[in-house]
């Protein structure tokens, strides 16, 4: 015992006396804090000593920057900063949004915190719409960045790393002959031209190596079928250039890696900048179809319930509404059949569910009590049993079968993070979606809807 | 045994002491920049209005270092913090400086107030945050980015905004001179910890609550009590007190009079003094010069 307590002691003073064996050099010359301070200075400097400012295409999206780039032109003078987009936003609860070009200035900081922090310190809604809460059913808003580490500076780049969300971006200093509404208007044309040309086709030197991309909202869809003939679709964000596209960052497809794009409207194509033999061009589907497609068929839909419900089918109409391209259709629930409202989509010709208001019912409980109920459609993943109350998610049509129609549901792709692939009737105290809910009235998985073939 | 021990232990620090055998030399001065920040208009008018007399720090410029990590929030908008500091400082330090002078409120007083832009979400239990001050030293305030709606209203600036500050200062005083302890024998069986977050307002005042948090502990009923009585008109009240019912009446209106007699005794405080002044001054906030900095 004596023996091992001697030989324990010794093990302890060699652990201890082991800092008397080695001398520290000092790999800088500065004390660690000093070096912040002067970083900081130099950031500082380099920030504002740019003439016309900063471009940053931004991403939201947490992790996944699934959203879409965001164009931010930025001067930083003093302890302000002026922001210009080239989308258009409505900070939470204001009553006005401010538009694409418009000036909105803030406060930036530059601060020690882990590492050199570039912080938008004070409310801009350029910036903080990405990542501010909307109210208590969105807690974590669009999960963008307005905090940063600046991780390497140039006077003319700077790399930022978001605080939260570790997402790398790049900050590009603006030409000084670059005027900036120029450049947002420039952005703002590339958009809206290509808009209504959104179905497209990749091409190398004439061969199609992927024959299935959808662009919508600073995102695209690429569908992609492997050996087995299984399709799978992968999303990547882009922002908008003065002359095209750009890729949050280089993708490789099918062997092809792209990653910046030239539009030219009279083509109806985006060229790559780098191999002008790649090229993503416009075509029209061949599962699209009009909207009188929809109204002039009949229909049968079919779909499961959760809560060990039995499949159901049920026949079903499309009444367009006023010309518009809403479609309605009446779906049971319980013993009601309940109107909802389905979008065709001009450029696809599918048909799209969102979160939307259906009716006021009033309900009974089982001990008889009633009570008035709003009810909502609300797009869900049934496997994680989360459903989403943001206006635009939602659950959109694919063409399993082209003859006779049959269609499926998948996500629309305009939620971040998640898959919806059906929808629930979910009922609310009052008409706000903030309100008391109820709960889940009933659920639809797996929905098919097949045209019936004429008698 | 004890004596071979210590022995072992002489060692022991003989090592410790053959450690720092290396020499550090301290830097001179300071790691930091000391210089005096640069100030903008509003940055001297906080110093002139807060720290100058009551050593408090407005923090507006976001550092989420001092905010609160568990939720997504967003900055202020300094127009906005502009406006809510003017009213923190006529509604709340001022009323208490009018009731029991300046020193009383500098002495007593968090000092940091932290501005926040957006309400503290909680989509698992779907609330929202609007204040809150951490052991008497800071205080939060959040969804100031909409505090236009509340100007308008400003009885609910008293509710969303004012409530918790008076509340939380209570704290201060009655940690610094304690209460009676007849006023935890008044609801002695009445106090259910954090299972008051699922009782009903109701339910609180018929067992002699003025709120649902004052079921947590005394403390708390005690800081509720203060606070709803300061920052309700006496309508509101009378109707609180009709829906605890004869008996719930009875047993609110005993806490009272014990805070009541605390705040008078200890600190010279008439209550119901303070609950004019800050009735009064909420009443004035149409007057005040919310926009521009003087």
């Amino acid at each position: 015992m004596k023996k091992y307590s001697l030989i324990s002691c010794l093990f302890l003073i060699s652990l201890l006396m082991q800092s008397c064996f080695f001398s520290e050099e000092e790999i800088f010359n500065e004390e660690p804090g000093q070096r912040v301070e002067a970083s900081l200075k130099e950031y500082q400097k380099i920030l504002t000593e740019a003439p016309n400012g900063w471009l940053l295409e931004y991403y939201a999206g947490g992790e996944m920057h699934d959203i879409g780039g965001v164009v931010l032109l930025m001067k930083f003078e003093g302890e302000d900063v002026t922001i210009a987009s080239d989308t258009r936003v409505r900070g939470y609860g204001e009553a006005k949004a401010v538009e694409v070009g418009e000036r909105v200035t803030s406060k930036y900081s530059l601060l020690k915190d882990q590492g050199p922090t570039l912080s938008f310190c004070t409310y801009n809604a350029l910036i903080h719409y990405w990542s501010e809460p909307k109210g208590v059913f969105d807690a974590d808003g669009l999960e963008g960045d307005f905090e940063f580490v600046i991780t390497n500076a140039t006077p003319d780049a700077i790399t930022l790393k978001g605080k939260k969300h570790n997402t790398i971006l790049t900050m590009k200093r603006m030409a000084e002959d670059m005027d900036w509404d120029t450049y947002l208007n420039n952005c703002k044309k590339v958009r809206e031209e290509s808009a209504e040309y959104a179905t497209l086709v990749g091409y190398q030197n004439g061969y199609a190596f992927n024959k299935n991309i959808y662009s919508q909202s600073n995102v695209l869809i690429i569908s992609k079928t492997d050996g087995t003939g299984k399709e799978t679709t992968q999303k990547t964000s882009f922002a908008y250039t003065d002359k095209g596209i750009r890729l949050f960052e280089p993708l490789t497809v099918n062997d092809v890696t792209v990653n910046e794009f030239t539009w030219n409207v009279t083509d109806k194509k985006f060229t790559a900048t780098t191999d002008a033999s790649v090229v993503l061009q416009y075509e029209r589907p061949d599962y699209w179809v009009p909207i009188e497609f929809y109204t002039d068929n009949e229909w049968e839909a079919s779909y499961s319930y959760m809560f060990e419900r039995k499949d159901t089918t049920v026949n079903i109409e499309f009444t367009r509404l006023n010309e518009s391209d809403t479609l309605s259709v009446k779906i049971p629930c319980g013993s009601m059949k309940v109107e909802t409202k389905a979008l065709y989509n001009r450029i696809t010709g599918m048909l799209e569910f969102r979160t939307q208001f259906l009716t006021a019912v009033q309900l009974t409980y089982e001990s008889g009590e009633k009570v008035n109920a709003y009810l909502y459609l609300c797009p869900w993943n049934p496997d994680q049993g989360t459903m989403f109350m943001t206006e635009t998610a939602g659950i959109v049509s694919e063409a399993k079968q082209l003859s006779p129609r049959i269609l499926t549901f998948k996500d629309n792709g305009r939620s971040s993070g998640t898959s919806l692939e059906g929808f629930v009737f979910y009922a609310f105290k009052e008409f706000s979606l903030e309100s008391s809910p109820i709960g889940v009235l009933e659920s639809y998985n797996n929905i098919e809807f097949k045209q019936k073939e004429q008698e | 045994m004890i004596r071979k021990y210590i022995g072992y232990l002489f060692l022991a620090a003989c090592c410790f002491g053959a450690t720092s055998c290396d020499r550090d030399e301290i830097t001179p001065g300071s790691n930091f920049d000391t210089t005096a920040p640069e100030r903008n208009a509003f940055d001297q008018w906080l110093l002139k209005n807060y720290v100058a007399p009551y050593n408090i720090d407005v923090k507006y410029k976001w550092e989420d270092i001092e905010s609160n990590l568990a939720y997504d929030l967003a900055p202020v908008k300094t127009e906005n913090a502009i406006k809510l500091s003017k009213i923190v400082k006529y509604v709340w330090l001022e009323a208490y400086d009018e009731v029991a002078g300046i020193d009383f409120m500098r002495t007593y007083v968090p000092k940091q107030i932290m501005l926040i832009g957006s309400s503290a979400y909680n989509a698992d239990t779907q609330t929202e945050m609007l204040g809150t001050a951490e052991g008497g030293m800071k205080v939060m305030l959040y969804n100031v980015n909409y505090i236009d709606n509340y100007i308008q209203h400003p009885e609910q600036l008293n509710t969303s905004y004012f409530h918790v500050m008076h509340h939380e200062f209570s704290h201060i005083l009655h940690q610094t001179k304690p209460y009676s302890t007849d006023f935890k024998t008044i609801t002695e069986s009445g106090y259910i910890g954090s299972q008051w977050e699922e009782t009903a307002d109701s339910t609180a005042h018929k067992r002699g609550f003025v709120t649902p948090y004052a079921m947590e502990q005394p403390d708390e009923d005690f800081a509720e009590t203060l606070s709803t009585y300061i920052t309700q008109d006496q309508a509101s009240w009378d109707a609180m007190l009709k829906d605890c019912g004869e008996e719930g009446a009875q047993l609110v209106t005993r806490k009272l009079e014990l805070v009541k007699t605390y705040m008078q005794e200890s600190w010279n405080i008439d209550m119901d003094e303070l609950r004019s002044v800050v009735q009064r001054r909420c009443s004035e906030i149409h007057n005040l010069d919310l926009e521009n900095i003087n």
